[in-house]
């Protein structure tokens, strides 16, 4: 099969803006192999070509487009793509994931991946229709909304088929946590809408005829029929995440006002079922369909329709930020949608100005005369515009909550582990260690326990690893060992961009988990899946040695960005205990520093400075890796990204 | 707590009948593992599913979209409920997959119309349509139409109109005239006229739809 491709496209788009050039690179052979897809490609060509120092928003900054060889296929659930870059919000690896559609309209116009560098003189969009690619102006659309950027596209190319990724009008104004909208899916990458807004670059429009072929039609048909059978027979995923969606986690996370109490979020989901969800919506080739189209039927905002509630987005700007009625939440999402900002950094931030205003270092004055109060859905709205046109108070939030409470000299109000935020995680050592760890910054979908019914039960954990106890969350002593084995199970679910459908069920991440539910045939069910799809073979012990690598080098661009041991610290929020919740552990600073130690030299890094070792690195195949480590040691040390004069923004402000 | 929520499921979402018997053992298995207290009430199939609600009947009967494949009359139906729709396009990968083998759905003999930013302005209250073959009664116009004799052809048991490839000229005059979609199109790709078959009675995007918008049964 020396040009046959299987499963794989076969071709690297790289368009250079600078330029205007577009070059198709046939995919190397070598890299499919070591690195799969999606975000594996991405962390290859972001190591080879980003440098340290440069700026997260100038032309040097390399925006990564990673689809997987699952994508496209019938492989249920395979409708994730990744976007990588440096991101603007914490300066390190900026990487997300997002589903919809686009992904498998770009592979089925041949393309793997598509890199974007450069810097446009004028807002332009690039136009992919099978093997013409055409960078087109974008005045028209520059400063649209993101939703009718998408429409305003697929009429302007006359194909209502064809698929949209774009920024609102948040990622044009360079707020450094707006997200890239695809099919009305947000992608949670750190700031990579800011990314397109620095080079000019308002959407991808793509048109794909081509298809995607597998290697062995008949093994493959068999395996996506056990796997299809296995999620439509699952109680949990269809009676849980097919109905309610990700509201399901709600029942688990209840961060309130900025994690300072928690929550009780059961009346809040009934409410939204009974008066908003009108119909499901499902990415492409999905049996699960978590997302849904919502109404608002009556009260201030009657008449909204919108579509993808999920739980992350309604937690942060929802509880996050002391909001409790569902309608005014589901507006304030709205707004973000449109504006094209991601979710969870806007409901962050707002909380984290609003506990400011609480404990008095945020005056009325200096938030614009605004009402800076737990729960006020109209501050909220009030702040989301000025977030994303950069106006007055709005253009210091713009910088995100890292960056935002640094220049108040107040990071102990933030939650971020590497200056990316997510939840306090209180209570678990274990669980705390997949958030420290984790190569974006505190993050939950980069790794997690997975339990019944979302995961192996007890006995399989016994079976697999050989103790019961390493399903036991209260026994940390032996969680180094699966942390490692989880986070390199959500890498792979990356690496084939298969879904992890927010909910972080291992059931839908691995293919055939869910009919054979016992986690070694699963991972050989996978391995078979992916031979049949290629046409080379697989086994178990590559993958995860895959994931391995990827994660390793993911590391190691964080490494040499100033990322060391100290940096994988949890914010101060997850020591101190909730008030009136006695019973609620707090976590163990001298616990957290053993399992780090053991974490480590399970990965094969160095226990002191959190460094991958050259011996592991070259085991991997990454020696060249080593080399410019040792080569340019030491590092500056990480202190957030690169920040602009608040002044120096552009003011393109939208109408 | 979060699982009283299947007592609203009933409201707003509609499952497929056989589904409905599965959430009520989901609903027991959560009570003895995870819950403490569940208020499951009824989950009977909605027979009005909410977006409808405001429609008049005969849009309503319009949009259910029952189609009767003839010859022989009632055999068969086709059922595509709309609003239902989740607009996930497993249906139209599925056909790719099995007739032509490969996954496109630029080939798929279905296709999925998503319209949700109209449906966002109040312009419309279905998101997804569907393009697909009614399988005609009587003398379809793609058959009428069609120059070479013997080149359409009707499937004696499923009904389905068929083409054969090898006597069709790809003059696309069936696409001109078929006044649903077209439901029968050209594909530069293969170089051949493309247009459900019912799958010899086994249509593959009924097996591969997840949720029962499509659905294919004898009429007894």
């Amino acid at each position: 099969m020396a040009d046959k491709w299987f499963g794989w496209a076969g071709t690297i788009l790289r368009i250079d803006l600078t330029r205007r050039k577009v070059v198709k690179q046939p995919l190397p052979k070598e890299m499919a192999h070591d690195f799969l897809g999606g975000r594996g490609f991405n962390i290859k060509i972001l190591w080879d070509e980003i440098k340290p120092g440069i700026d997260p928003l100038g032309p040097e900054n390399v925006l990564c487009f990673g689809m997987g060889p699952l994508n496209g296929t019938l492989v249920p659930l395979t409708s994730r793509f990744n976007i990588s870059c440096l991101s603007p919000l914490n300066g390190i690896l900026g990487d997300g994931n997002a589903g919809g559609h686009w992904n498998a309209e770009t592979k089925y116009a041949g393309y793997d991946q598509v890199v974007v560098t450069g810097k446009s003189e004028k807002p332009v969009y690039v136009w992919i229709d099978d093997d013409t690619v055409e960078i087109r102006d974008a005045k028209e659309i520059w400063g649209k909304m993101a939703v009718e950027t998408d429409e305003a596209l697929k009429e302007e190319v006359g194909d209502n088929r064809a698929r949209v990724a774009c920024i609102g009008p948040a990622g044009e104004n360079l707020v450094r946590f707006a997200g890239t909208m695809s099919d009305k899916y947000r992608i949670g990458t750190p700031g990579s809408g800011a990314v397109w807004g620095s080079k000019n670059l308002k959407a991808i429009v793509t048109r794909g005829t081509k298809g995607i072929e597998v290697a062995n039609s008949e093994k493959f048909l068999k395996l996506v029929e056990e796997d299809r059978k296995g999620l439509m027979e699952n109680e949990f995923i269809q009676g849980q995440t097919g109905v309610i969606g990700t509201l399901w986690l709600l029942n688990m996370i209840k961060d309130f006002k900025n994690a300072q109490e928690q929550y009780e979020t059961k009346p809040w989901v009934e409410d939204a079922f009974q008066k908003f969800v009108t119909q499901r919506k499902g990415c492409f080739n999905c049996p699960v369909h978590c997302a849904m189209y919502y109404e608002i039927k009556s009260g201030p905002y009657a008449g909204l329709r919108g579509s993808t509630a999920e739980h992350h987005c309604l937690v942060a700007l929802g509880t996050f930020c002391g909001m409790t009625k569902f309608d005014s939440i589901i507006e304030l999402y709205d707004l973000v949608n449109n504006y094209g900002l991601d979710c969870g950094p806007t409901g962050r931030v707002i909380a984290v100005a609003l506990e400011m205003a609480q404990n008095g270092l945020i005056t009325k004055e200096e938030a614009d005369g605004l009402t800076m109060e737990w729960g006020n859905a109209e501050t909220g709205i009030a702040l989301i515009h000025k977030i994303a046109n950069r106006e007055g108070f709005g253009n210091q939030l713009a910088e995100g909550d890292y960056n935002f409470a640094k220049a108040k000299g107040a990071l102990e109000y933030t939650l971020h582990i590497k200056g990316y935020s997510r939840y306090a995680s209180r209570g678990s050592n274990a669980g705390l260690l997949y958030y420290m760890t984790a190569t974006r910054g505190s993050d939950h979908l980069r790794g997690a326990q997975m339990v019944w019914p979302r995961g192996p039960d007890r006995d399989d954990y016994a079976k697999f690893f050989g103790d019961p106890s390493f399903f036991d969350q209260d026994v940390w002593q032996n969680k180094h060992i699966t942390t490692v084995f989880w986070q390199n199970e959500f890498t792979l679910a990356d690496l084939l961009e298969r879904c992890k459908c927010g909910v972080n069920n291992w059931f839908m991440m691995c293919p055939t988990a869910a009919a054979r539910r016992s986690i070694k045939e699963s991972i050989e069910g996978r391995a078979e899946l992916l031979s049949a799809v290629t046409g080379k073979d697989w086994t178990p012990s590559e993958l995860s040695e895959v994931a391995n690598r990827v994660w390793t080098l993911e590391r190691a661009f964080s490494t040499r960005l100033g990322i060391t041991r100290k940096h994988d610290w949890p914010p101060p929020k997850s020591f101190t205990p909730v008030p009136g919740k006695p019973n609620l552990k707090t976590t163990d600073p001298k616990i957290l520093e053993q399992l780090l130690d053991n974490y480590y030299m399970a990965r094969g890094w160095d226990t002191r400075t959190g460094i991958p070792t050259r011996k592991r690195l070259e085991e991997m195949g990454l020696g060249y890796v080593a080399d410019e480590l040792e080569t340019n040691m030491p590092y500056p040390e990480w202190t957030g990204p690169i920040l602009w004069p608040l002044d120096k923004y552009p003011s393109r402000k939208w109408k | 707590m979060i699982f009283d929520l299947f007592s609203i499921v009933e409201i707003n979402i509609v499952r497929r009948s056989s589904q409905v018997e599965q959430i009520a053992r989901i609903s027991l298995f959560l009570n003895k593992n995870i819950m403490s207290k569940i208020t499951f009430t009824s989950c009977t199939r909605n027979t009005e599913p909410m977006v409808e609600r405001s429609l008049s009947s005969e849009k309503k009967a319009r949009l259910k979209n029952i189609w009767v494949v003839t010859p022989g009359i009632g055999r068969t139906k086709f059922r595509v409920v709309p609003s239902e729709c989740t607009g996930c396009r497993y249906c139209e990968s599925a056909c790719s997959f099995y007739n032509e083998g490969i996954t496109n759905p630029r080939v798929a003999r279905i296709k999925v119309i998503t319209k949700d930013a109209a449906w966002q302005r109040h312009e419309t209250d279905t998101i997804n349509t569907h393009i697909i073959c009614k399988q005609c009664p009587g003398v379809p116009a793609c058959m009428a139409v069609c120059p070479v004799e013997g080149a359409m052809t009707r499937h004696p048991e499923t009904g389905a109109v068929l083409i054969d490839h090898d006597k069709c000229i790809k003059c696309r005059q069936c696409e001109k005239a078929c006044p649903y979609g077209p439901a029968v199109f050209y594909s530069e790709k293969l170089d051949k006229m493309l247009k459900c078959t019912l799958c010899n009675g086994k249509p593959k995007c009924v097996e591969y739809c997840p949720i029962g918008v499509l659905t294919y049964k004898k009429i007894t």
